[in-house]
């Protein structure tokens, strides 16, 4: 049985279409990362699978149990670690962990040692007295970290844990996740930082418009956009910057993919080393004033951005779920399975 | 919940502020009066200052505090993080609630103190003192039941209206009321001197926690996942007083042109949340019906959660209403039919604000605040309709405003009273009748697709 089970999922907003026929699986034990662009349908996904939202058709199940169906068994299992969340007023750090474990039904003693359990885990001892809302950004997400850990969850899903964090944070926050994978807990990350995922997630899920266009590990992600051909260069020259991708725009078999501050980093379709050369030979014809050229390796970003670019020239080789016919939502699929079964 | 409520309540500076200038006040006029003399006038004066000043606390600054209880917690993204732990949707509602209505227990109980010494300047009925304070306090457990209930609602609207519109009007009342002698009406009608003052007080606060709750649990249901039903409760918990309530007016011995506005007191809150509930598509909520067999669907019919068995719901209590009427002692002629066109004036505020939201189908996503803000409109509309018709002195105006049931009310204060009115009783009726039948047909035709959904969910759902 898979910590995450979601099939053919449907979320509506009126006319909007959040998530669009998304099914995956997530086994016990492991990190998966989630990726996508902003409004791609993570962040509904999630929330469906935390019981905080409803599908408008589908199943979503978290160790074999209907999310919407046995919403209360459900948030037993799962840890939820939104993006974003405000901290209260008039409330210390003490306060506001002791506050969440009475809420989480935990009592007396055992509450207490819980409490200080996570605050030594997320090393929170040392802020214990000071107010929750006067945190900085990581204090802040290691207190939602430790919150989201106080019932001691088989999975956690975290919706962009380290948005907005300094490197320092960003490091902490990983080591912490890391420990947590190798208790054997089910992660279910989602991240705009790919390379971090890369390194930490034992597969990635890459949506797009409200569909699954990747699941994989990450260097299966990598072979798949190399699949795909071409190399990428780091281009600087000493003329304006602009002029690279000006150049490219004429080019056959040459793309642009992102300006530098001296440059662009460019991708060129056929990988010979010939041909590489003549696109050099003839920047330089053209007037650009090339001072660099290096080749460079293809990271998670270039291959996300790949597949969205597949995408975008209509190029279905990624196996996309058929659409949901555009009438009024059809009633929940509901499982009938009770939690025990 | 309470525990956290209550620490950021009374650390907060709302809280403190009021607190401190309440005490201030009194003390202030109290000193004033004292030098002025130990005189029942001025012992007077000081009731009238100590209650009036309660009041605005009570049931101006402290019900305001309820106004955010819930947006608060949504816009900060900290709602999701409670409705997560065991907590349950009612427990915050009510841990929000119990902690504003706490602060204000404080504060009354700050003010025993200044009504002792009061005693002393004479002419006091201490008894009936003690009770106009639990009153106030019980009142404003209401009010903060109403803001905390709907601050949960996504509509600024609904919630900038009590702030904005509520305040003023309420503090302005209370100023005017409490120091032009309504205070010492008050004083004497809390002295408890005969049996129909007890019923009356007794009533005033079931109505108030009756609509509280009510309240409360609105917001309990914006905040719960779908798989939650606290429709069902709501519903038996209206039925109940509904059943119980001819006995309550016989007891009261009410005049029959109260008894529309005493039932619309139990079925606004019932029959407003139950037309804008939303269809439930879960399945678990159908299952303890489903275990009681043929009754339990039956009965589902009437209480399941969502709008469509709330269209039924809202024809039985409407059917409750004129039967509960027509039981009443000496109901019958002009008299019984004034207050059946009330009833239908009433009812049909209800069902058309109700229909409208159900034939908007997802247009409406706040559907509780729509409910409110359109219910709002078309009493508005009503109103000033029938003031403008009586103004052209036209009939026509009336009749052209008689789709809005509220129109009916006006209308019926004034057959008999001018030569231009050529409507009567029946015209009322009869009209009345059509709205209030146009507007349930068209409920219940829409709800005979959703019936029919509920019934593959139904047979999808184990009976074990």
């Amino acid at each position: 049985m898979s910590a995450l089970k979601v099939h053919n999922l449907y979320r509506y907003f009126g006319q909007l279409q959040a998530v669009n026929g998304v099914s995956f699986e997530v086994p016990h034990g492991s990190v998966c990362g989630f990726v996508g662009a902003n409004g791609a349908g993570k962040t509904t996904t999630m929330r469906i699978l935390a019981t905080l939202d409803y599908p408008t058709m589908g199943v979503a199940e978290v160790c074999g149990i209907n999310v919407v169906n046995h919403p209360a068994e459900v948030r037993r299992m799962i840890g939820w670690m939104p993006d974003h969340f405000g901290n209260y007023d008039h409330m210390t750090v003490l306060e506001y962990l002791d506050f969440y474990a009475r809420a989480l039904g935990y009592k007396g003693k055992e509450r207490r040692q819980r409490v200080q359990e996570v605050m030594e885990f997320t090393d929170l001892v040392p802020l214990a007295e000071r107010f929750s809302n006067k945190l900085s950004k990581g204090m802040t997400q290691r207190l939602g970290l430790g919150r989201s850990l106080l019932h001691d969850p088989q999975v956690l899903i975290m919706d962009e844990p380290a948005a907005g964090l300094d490197p320092k944070a960003r490091v902490e926050l990983k080591h912490l996740i890391r420990v947590l994978a190798q208790e054997g807990k089910t992660i279910f990350i989602s991240s705009h930082i790919l390379s971090e995922l890369g390194e930490m997630c034992d597969s990635l899920l890459f949506i797009n418009a409200g569909r699954i266009v990747h699941h994989g590990g990450a260097e299966d992600l990598r072979r798949s956009a190399d699949a795909l051909g071409g190399v990428l260069y780091d281009v600087q020259v000493a003329n304006e910057a602009q002029h690279v991708a000006d150049w490219c725009v004429l080019q056959p078999h040459v793309e642009f993919l992102e300006a530098r501050k001296h440059g662009g980093r460019i991708r060129i379709e056929v990988d010979d080393p010939a041909k590489s050369a003549d696109v050099l030979a003839r920047m330089i014809k053209d007037g650009l004033k090339v001072v660099e050229f290096h080749r460079e390796e293809r990271n998670l970003e270039d291959a996300f951005i790949d597949i969205l670019g597949r995408i975008e020239r209509g190029e279905k080789n990624v196996v996309l779920p058929p659409p949901m016919p555009a009438s009024q939502p059809a009633p929940v699929e509901v499982s009938t399975a009770s939690p025990e079964s | 919940m309470l525990v956290k409520e209550l620490r950021q309540g009374l650390r907060g500076k709302t809280f403190v502020a009021v607190f401190l200038v309440l005490q201030v006040l009194l003390s202030l006029f109290l000193l004033g009066a004292g030098a002025a003399g130990s005189t029942p006038r001025a012992g007077t004066f000081v009731s009238e200052v100590v209650f009036v000043f309660f009041s605005l606390a009570a049931l101006v600054i402290q019900p305001l505090r309820g106004v955010g209880a819930l947006s608060g917690e949504i816009r900060n993204n900290t709602i999701d993080l409670m409705v997560l732990t065991r907590l349950g949707a009612l427990r915050i509602v009510l841990g929000k609630w119990v902690s504003v209505i706490s602060q204000t227990a404080l504060m009354a109980v700050t003010i025993f103190p200044y009504l002792i010494l009061r005693y002393y300047l004479g002419g006091m009925d201490l008894f009936a003192e003690l009770l106009l304070v639990l009153v106030i306090f019980m009142l404003s457990t209401g009010l903060t039941a109403v803001t905390v209930g709907l601050s949960g609602c996504r509509s600024i609207l609904i919630r900038g209206l009590l702030p904005v519109l509520g305040t003023p009007v309420l503090a302005w009342f209370i100023f005017r009321f409490g120091f032009g002698g309504g205070v010492n009406y008050l004083i004497e009608f809390c002295s408890l001197s005969d049996t129909t003052r007890s019923f009356a007080l007794l009533g005033f606060l079931v109505a108030v926690a009756y609509i509280g709750w009510s309240m409360l649990s609105i917001g309990a249901s914006q905040i719960a996942p779908t798989a939650e039903n606290h429709s069902t409760l709501r519903r038996l918990i209206a039925l109940g007083l509904m059943l119980a309530w001819p006995l309550m007016l016989r007891a009261m011995s009410a005049p029959i042109d109260a008894v529309p506005f005493l039932w619309f007191i139990i079925a606004a809150p019932a029959i407003g949340i139950a037309l804008s509930e939303e269809e439930n598509p879960v399945s678990t909520v159908y299952r303890p019906f489903v275990r009681k067999g043929l009754i339990g669907r039956i009965a589902g019919g009437l209480l399941y959660p969502g709008w469509p068995s709330g269209a039924v719901f809202s024809l039985v209590l409407g059917l409750i209403g004129f039967a509960g009427m027509a039981m009443l002692p000496g109901s019958s002629g002009s008299q019984l039919m004034k207050s059946q066109i009330y009833l239908l004036a009433l009812l049909g505020s209800l069902l058309l604000p109700g229909m409208l939201i159900v034939l908007a189908g997802q247009k409406f996503k706040d559907r509780a605040a729509a409910f409110i803000l359109l219910w709002i409109a078309f009493v508005i509309v009503g109103l000033v309709g029938a003031s403008l018709g009586k103004e052209l002195s036209s009939s026509l105006v009336f009749w052209c405003l008689a789709w809005d049931p509220v129109t009916l009310l006006p209308m019926s204060d004034l057959i008999g009273r001018y030569d231009w009115v050529t409507f009567e009783w029946k015209h009322l009726l009869l009209s009345g009748t059509i709205a209030n039948g146009i507007y349930l047909l068209v409920l219940l035709l829409k709800s005979i697709p959703a019936f029919r959904r509920i019934r593959s969910l139904e047979q999808e759902t184990p009976s074990e």
